[in-house]
């Protein structure tokens, strides 16, 4: 479930009569929401801080018997370790970089796995039609209606929790409502009249869904996009929670948060509220994002 | 003048004496009500998490086989034979046996039995025919037994049992046995059972069911019949194991659950695992129950059981290592308790009476065909071993509550198989060693890297049969997901054989999912698993006498890596047959490293309410006794 | 409508019957067996073959589902060892609950969400605005499960004001019988719902706020306030059913998490205990039921849009 409901609010007043190209009108009205371009910074920001960071602050994430050896667990902040230790004795600040990079990874290739399957999936049901469609929409009815963490331990629970194997069933459960929004999409778009052209020049079909049809949705696919990655994110945390997550030595966000709050009791208050201040922060500024994107293709869609 | 002041004073005095002696008295007696309306009569306990019992009739089928149905449930209720657990130690408890100690003759051939002539709730006396009517039982139905053993212990190893009065029940066997061996392995599975349960219907009269009173494998049809309706009133229907039977509900008010022979009576069960359990009165026991109601609470995790006390919702949890912030320096002293809890609970850790390993294939097909091999060459064995820094591991992943396994019988709690001996470590942590062990057999060691097999051969200094050159020691271990404390442990681990340059990949499977691998290899069947860790090793529970029968003898069930040294067999027969030391034993293995030993965490870090009494010692085979508990 | 009415019924049995299959094969994949889960670590080979073969693990595949599919018509889900039940009646006794509990915090939703949302749109991008949005965010961003510990801890160790869990034997009902140990857990539940229903309301508002007949009402003279109540809200408030059929699924799998942490015994913490025992027919049980639960639900929800909404009843899907 996200937030990318169907409605939308009225677009801004724009310059009536100026034609912009798509993609720099898009950019123009993304640019007048100030907390979007804020949220993009932070975004970008993040993404510098899990994979230059390491690089920058060296720190042992792998060898564990090393850490348990040399290092105190459960540390509180300290010049040695900016943020602390965890129960393995490992740097927080270097784990927050660490898990962040699997988590952002996994969010970020889930989300892209999902839109593929689900725009592709859903441009030919809605182009196709007929019993074809009717079929293929009951397949995703099907899927939807399972409440996705019953379906998440299940297929994590049979197989081994890896990180590829997270994107796939994360994917797996988050491809259905692409395929329901492009299937809409390209119903109605279908019948336009420069499809019709098309096909009547004779133009093949696959020219139809490939230069016409996608195209015209990726709007919608972007949108869609941008809140699945937060959608991702959210559902390795759940997954770290029920401790179905990414294996040891690695981490990612959900599983430290996991950890963290296994222990918020003892008051070791650096190894939650920084994972969860992360996790938090990127979750919002993709919801930022994806409700300004959706903004201005409003606006694009308004003026058609 | 003076004889009526001595009067007087005299009748003052009286009076004075009186009157204060009924002021102390009224003040006794009124703080003695005050403090008797203070004193709980209720005592609340917590489950093991997810763990609720599930089973009331004490004869079943593995599937029901588990300590919280077994010894936090049924036992409350129903008394087996014979107690074990006698404060700390695992040793066999007469006080509180239903019958005297086993007497041996006859050349450790035949075994007598004494009952004490305990009550049942319902009048009958605990007789020697109740102690007949589960051998009976047994020896019709010991498929359905979850601790038959073919060939091995009871009812394989009986030739014929008689009673021979009330109270004398006698045991003829098949060839001389270790009685150690036979009363704590054997005896121990016996449960009396009264003859208000030979029935097949409700409300029939008892013994009509025929089997308590019959000869000794004389009735096996009807024993059956009364097994298969016993097990119906309990949930389980024999004839049709995939049907519910919706039994449970009905557990606190059947006529048949309600005849007891312990302190406590099912008062309240629900599914869920919530269980009352109210004092019974008619008890035969030496100790007998004060509080009046003893209930058990189900938890859906460590953190909800956690947060309850911390609420102090109960009188006698467990504490979840994780919020232990400050642990012991020695497993056998106890440290401070968790911050949140120190106010109203002390700190009690049990250990329990077992111990931790994980088993090497010894038939594996794996790395290329060299798995097993490699395992079965006891150099790499004691290699591997001497990477394994147990104590480091006890000190900073179970806080220092752990004891070091070095053999195969339990060096703590303090018990009479272990020998002085047994606490030393043959195979103590170190890096060079570890080093110079597989160098000197042919092995190119580079650490954090790949150690490969430079001197192939059988001799001295190669690396052994069937390890071509280049060999490396590359290794997959399965360990169960979830368990953040497990994978802490194998991930320092598998750092640590990477100092030799053993090359372990980590994998996690569900719990099932390894319990399904690591099973013997059969014939004609793959047999490629390499290492697989579930987590527990081996709890000597009920077979209470800590020899190999059931691990390490050669195709025994449990025997997970098919480890085969006839010289263990040969010691392993003599300890179940004659009567000596189990010490011959446990060195040989202490030093042939069957499998790999792991540290041992203590079973539960034990939060007893301040003020209650009577919870410790606690019993290493985690039976609760609620009836000596005293607030 | 009596044509949309039977498509859309035999769509929601079409999906049952899909679901079945699905769960009923990702069962088989399990690997390690039913035996192993049920017998334990001591089991040796011969007791499981006897254990599958009694229970009917040694047929073909097509065979199990068949059988499977012929008890579910006689209302038999199966039988749970580990727990000594039938898996329908371990359902029965917590479906309630979690039925319960996500009904009540479902509402809750509702009640704080409309007006926030309204609010939000009548005041649109003034700071009232931005902070409800700022808010509503955090709230969907923050998972469950932390919200959940740090609401105890705060709420109940460090002001004890309010107990942790409510107590173990409570009944369905006890949330409304018993609200005071139930305050935490929906809050905990109805953080998701009330941010994905707030936003939802603020823009339905926005959007119909600026519809042509709304304009033409204001023209006409209709006070504010009764376009606002009377036009507005009647159209945004439909969708919301739609909405909450779409929600549900992902309420009844929160559900889950905050049944953990709150030591609640409801549906989904029955759900993860099965998948981590191995317990197939448990898993299949709860996963169907909580599927069906969602189908009705949005099933319902449907119809109750189709009858209202005119456009729907007399044009295509």
């Amino acid at each position: 479930m996200t937030l990318a409901s169907n409605q939308s609010p009225s677009p801004e007043g724009g310059n009536a009569g100026s034609e912009l190209g798509f993609w720099r009108s898009t950019i123009r009205v993304f640019a007048e929401n100030r907390l979007a371009v804020v949220s993009l910074f932070v975004l970008i920001f993040v993404v510098l801080f899990c994979f230059i960071g390491p690089l920058l602050y060296r720190t042992n994430q792998t060898d564990a018997q090393k850490a348990l050896l040399e290092s105190i667990q459960h540390a509180s902040p300290s010049w040695s370790h900016l943020l602390g230790t965890d129960a393995n004795g490992f740097d927080i600040l270097g784990r927050l970089m660490y898990g962040g990079q699997i988590a952002l990874i996994v969010g970020f290739l889930a989300a892209i796995v999902a839109t593929v399957i689900g725009v592709s999936y859903g441009a030919l049901s809605g182009f196709f039609g007929g019993w074809f469609d009717a079929l293929a929409m009951r397949i995703v009815d099907v899927g939807l209606s399972i409440p996705v963490l019953f379906l998440l331990i299940a297929l994590v629970t049979i197989y081994r929790p890896t990180a590829p194997l997270l994107i796939i069933v994360i994917a797996a459960v988050s491809w259905l409502v692409p395929a329901r929004l492009i299937r809409a999409e390209t119903l109605s778009l279908r019948t336009r009249e420069y499809v019709q052209a098309v096909r009547a020049m004779g133009g093949s079909r696959s020219r139809i869904i490939g230069r016409h049809l996608i195209p015209n949705s990726v709007g919608t696919i972007v949108v869609f996009a941008t809140f699945d990655v937060a959608d991702s994110i959210l559902l390795l945390a759940s997954l770290g929670f029920l401790g179905l997550g990414v294996p040891a030595p690695q981490t990612d966000w959900g599983t430290m948060l996991s950890n963290g709050v296994d222990v918020a009791a003892n008051g070791y208050w650096w190894e939650i509220y920084p994972v969860g201040l992360c996790i938090v922060l990127v979750v919002v500024a993709l919801n930022y994002i994806g409700d300004a994107l959706r903004d201005a293709l409003e606006v694009r869609l308004q003026r058609r | 003048m003076k004889r009526h002041l001595t009067k007087v004073a005299v009748s003052a005095l009286v009076l004075g004496s009186l009157s204060l002696a009924s002021i102390g008295l009224g003040t006794l007696s009124a703080g003695a009500k005050a403090k008797a309306a203070a004193k709980p009569t209720v005592a609340t306990w917590a489950e093991a998490p997810q763990t609720p019992p599930n089973y009331i009739f004490p004869f079943m089928g593995l599937e029901y086989f588990s300590v919280s149905t077994i010894n936090q449930f049924q036992f409350l209720m129903y008394r087996p034979l014979y107690w074990f657990g006698k404060g700390a130690s695992p040793d066999i408890n007469l006080d509180l046996s239903t019958a005297t100690a086993p007497v041996y003759s006859n050349g450790n051939k035949t075994v007598t039995i004494n009952m004490k002539g305990w009550k049942w709730s319902n009048g009958e006396t605990v007789s020697a025919t109740d102690v007949m009517f589960w051998m009976n039982m047994l020896h019709g139905d010991k498929d359905n037994w979850a601790d038959y053993t073919p060939d091995l212990g009871i009812p394989d190893d009986i030739s014929n049992v008689t009673v021979n009065s009330d109270t004398q029940i006698t045991f003829q066997l098949t060839g001389p046995v270790n009685p150690d061996w036979f009363t704590y392995n054997e005896l121990s599975q016996i449960s009396p059972m009264p003859l208000a349960w030979d029935v097949t219907a409700l409300g029939a009269a008892a013994g009509s069911g025929g089997c308590a009173r019959a000869a000794y494998g004389s009735a096996d049809a009807a024993c059956h019949k009364v097994f298969t309706f016993l097990s119906r009133q309990s949930g389980y229907d024999p004839d049709n194991p995939k049907k519910a039977t919706g039994a449970l509900k009905s557990y606190a008010t059947n006529p048949i659950w309600h005849v007891v022979d312990g302190p406590w009576q099912l008062s309240k069960f629900n599914a869920s695992g919530n269980v009352e359990f109210t004092a019974n009165a008619k008890y035969s026991g030496p100790i007998k129950p004060s509080i009046k109601k003893f209930v058990e609470v189900p938890f859906t995790s460590d953190t909800a059981e956690y947060n309850a006390l911390v609420n102090g919702k109960l009188d006698v949890g467990f504490v979840p290592s994780a919020n232990i912030t400050t642990g012991t320096t020695k497993a056998t002293r106890t440290g401070p308790n968790s911050t949140r809890l120190a106010g109203k609970y002390s700190l009690a850790p049990v250990y329990g009476w077992g111990i931790n390993y994980f088993p090497y294939n010894f038939g594996s097909t794996g790395n290329h065909g060299t798995a097993g091999k490699i395992f079965s060459q006891l150099y790499f064995r004691q290699a591997f071993q001497r990477l394994v820094d147990q104590s480091l591991y006890i000190k900073k992943i179970s806080k220092g509550y752990g004891i070091p396994t070095y053999g195969p019988v339990p060096v703590y709690p303090q018990n009479k198989f272990t020998s002085a001996s047994a606490n030393k470590n043959p195979y103590a942590y170190s890096v060079n060693t570890a080093r110079k062990i597989l160098a000197e057999h042919g092995w190119k060691v580079i650490p954090n890297g790949q150690t490969s097999c430079m001197h192939p051969g059988t001799g001295p200094k190669n690396c052994g049969a069937g390890i071509p050159a280049g060999t490396k020691l590359t290794f997959t271990l399965e360990y169960p997901t979830g368990g953040a404390s497990t994978a802490q442990l194998m991930n320092a681990e598998k750092s640590s054989w990477a100092q030799a340059g053993i090359d372990i990949t980590l994998k996690s499977a569900s719990f099932n999912t390894i319990l399904g691998k690591a099973v013997p290899c059969e014939k004609g069947k793959a047999c490629d698993w390499e290492l697989e860790s579930w987590g527990g090793g081996w709890i000597y529970a009920p077979d209470y006498y800590p020899t190999g029968e059931a691990i390490f003898a050669t195709g025994s069930g449990s025997n997970s890596g098919s480890y085969n040294d006839p010289k263990n067999d040969a010691l392993i027969k003599a300890t179940t047959d004659s009567k000596i030391s189990l010490n011959a034993y446990q060195m040989y293995l202490a030093k042939q490293l069957p499998v790999v030993w792991q540290p041992n965490t203590a079973a539960a870090l034990t939060e007893i309410r301040k003020g209650l009494k009577g919870v410790t010692p606690q019993s290493p085979l985690i039976s609760i006794t609620p009836e000596a508990w005293r607030f | 409508m009596l044509g949309y009415l039977v498509r859309r019924v035999l769509q929601a049995f079409v999906v049952i019957l899909g679901v079945t299959l699905i769960v009923f094969l990702l069962s088989q994949l399990i690997p390690g067996g039913q035996a192993r889960a049920a017998l334990g670590p001591r089991a040796t080979s011969g007791q499981l073959a006897n254990f599958n073969h009694l229970n009917g693990y040694d047929q073909p595949i097509w065979q199990q589902y068949w059988n499977y599919l012929i008890a579910l018509f006689h209302g038999d889900l199966g039988y749970s060892y580990k727990n000594n039940q039938g898996v329908t009646s371990l359902i029965a006794d917590r479906l309630g609950k979690t039925m319960v509990l996500v009904g009540v915090s479902t509402l809750f939703a509702l009640a704080v969400a409309i007006p926030i949302g309204m609010a939000q749109a009548v005041r649109r991008n003034r700071p009232f605005d931005y902070g409800m949005t700022a808010v509503t965010f955090i709230l969907y961003a923050m998972p469950a499960f932390l919200a959940g510990e740090l609401l105890i801890i705060f709420f109940s160790f460090t002001l004890n004001w309010l107990p942790s869990q409510p107590p173990t034997d409570a009944s369905a009902w006890a949330v409304l019988t018993n609200p005071v140990p139930f305050i935490l857990p929906i809050l905990t539940l109805s953080a998701l719902e009330i941010a994905a229903f707030s936003r939802y309301m603020r823009s339905a508002m926005l959007d119909t706020l600026t519809e042509d007949y709304i304009r033409t009402a204001k023209a006409k003279g209709a006070s504010s306030r009764r376009v606002l109540w009377g036009h507005a809200l009647r159209n945004a408030i439909l969708p919301i059913l739609t909405l909450i059929g779409l929600t549900l699924p992902a309420v009844v799998g929160g559900a889950l998490i905050t049944e953990a942490i709150f030591n609640y015994p409801g549906m989904g913490l029955l759900t993860v205990q099965a998948a981590s025992n191995d317990d197939v027919p448990l898993v299949l049980g709860t996963t169907l039921v909580a599927t069906i639960a969602t189908v009705l639900g949005s099933l319902l929800a449907d119809l109750l849009y189709a009858a209202a909404d005119p456009r729907i009843r007399l044009g295509e899907q």
